[in-house]
């Protein structure tokens, strides 16, 4: 064999290796993502019973708006296993909640129109470390939303001067406001290679806007 | 031209039957995390199997031209660099056909409702394949201009080959006819 064609087998052989090995991972990260997804105990959001309060007018005080909202909280609790081959990295969970009410009068009266205000949206990252979630380990934490009038970013909450003054001014009996709430959850998973997001629209929410 | 055939049918089972395979399993996926759900792909799934079916028949067509041709011969480096390219441009029609950042609506299969979306990503996977794939390009590249280079050479080695194969034959049949004798 000639020596040019010596190397030239090398660097094949040195290719094949990494093709091979790149494949692996890939249909490992596959059969992974099949084994994690098919399961439903692997992925709970929520999982068991919300708790929090989302009262936004005192019904007691002739159906105000609160002054402040530093009682505003919500927390869900979530639980997620990882029984692929790799480790689950880069956690992050977005939560999202809309008030959705019908304005009285609005535009001329007789004439109600619907309103949907974002109340509440906020990502945290569970991976900040970027161990990420080891095969076969289980991650229990929960998604814990706060009002902060200094710095509504951190909290979540915001828009609150959105919302009308009084209860007067919403149908709280033809149409009574409720709360939309969105779940979105992205992770990476086969050492970086495939990124998994899921999102889930209108999960039942166990509030009211005069409290639980 | 054995040869050629047999890779034309591994290269058809590579490029097109494994690919449409997975993609009809996960169309008819019916279930996640034990929720009966159904999966809208069927806006996707026949744009992907065209440009699947398209690249592969090529990929499959030029591997039998390729790998029927004389080892180390210009033919062969020419054709072996195309089948490259055309891999290549086989992963990268995975991108514009959709397939690699698949976004899938999660329906209620009792009542038809929209319940959110899965979305898998593979773009940074297949880019690493790209990687790997221009890297054989450079190799390939080279196997042609070492062919073009010393095709005196491999013509000679090739046929003293079949003349040392010619000279075994010889002494084998001189070696019989000695027994005949």
């Amino acid at each position: 064999m000639r020596k040019i064609r010596a190397i030239r087998l090398v660097i094949r052989l040195f290719l094949l290796v990494l093709t091979l090995s790149l494949s692996l991972v890939s249909f490992l990260g596959g059969l992974s993502a099949v084994m994690i997804l098919s399961d439903q105990n692997n992925v709970r959001v929520p999982d068991g019973e919300p708790n929090g309060n989302l009262t936004l007018y005192d019904l007691w005080s002739g159906g105000a708006k609160y002054a402040n909202f530093n009682h505003v909280c919500y927390e869900i609790p979530f639980n997620i296993t990882n029984a692929g081959y790799f480790t689950l990295q880069e956690l992050k969970v977005r939560l999202s909640i809309g008030f959705i009410y019908d304005h009285i009068d609005d535009p001329g009266p007789g004439q109600n129109k619907t309103y949907f205000v974002h109340i509440f949206d906020r990502e945290i990252n569970f991976d900040p470390d970027l161990s990420g979630i080891p095969s076969g380990e289980t991650l229990k934490s929960s998604f814990s939303a706060y009002y902060n009038e200094t710095d509504p970013v951190n909290g979540g909450f915001k828009n609150f001067a959105q919302l009308p003054g009084t209860l007067s001014d919403i149908d709280i009996f033809t149409k009574p406001p409720s709360f939309q709430l969105n779940i979105s959850l992205t992770c990476k998973y086969s050492i970086g290679l495939l990124s998994l997001r899921v999102d889930l629209y209108d999960v039942p929410l166990l509030a009211t806007f005069g409290g639980f | 031209m054995f040869r050629g055939f047999i890779f034309t049918l591994i290269y058809v089972v590579i490029t097109i039957v494994v690919p449409l395979i997975s993609l009809t399993w996960l169309a008819e996926l019916g279930s996640i995390a034990g929720t009966e759900v159904g999966l809208d792909f069927s806006s996707r799934i026949n744009q992907i199997r065209f440009w699947v079916l398209t690249f592969g028949f090529l990929i499959s067509g030029v591997a039998f031209f390729s790998f029927s041709s004389p080892k180390q011969s210009i033919r062969r480096g020419v054709f072996a660099l195309i089948q490259i390219i055309l891999n290549c441009l086989y992963i990268w029609s995975y991108k514009f056909s959709g397939a690699l950042e698949l976004i899938l609506p999660l329906v209620d299969a009792s009542t038809g409702t929209t319940l959110g979306l899965v979305g898998i990503d593979i773009t940074t996977m297949i880019m690493l394949y790209l990687g790997l794939y221009f890297l054989t390009i450079i190799l390939k590249t080279f196997d042609l201009i070492d062919f073009i280079v010393n095709r005196k050479k491999i013509r000679y080695l090739r046929i003293k080959g079949k003349l040392k194969d010619r000279e075994k034959i010889e002494k084998e049949l001189k070696k019989e006819r000695i027994k005949t004798v």
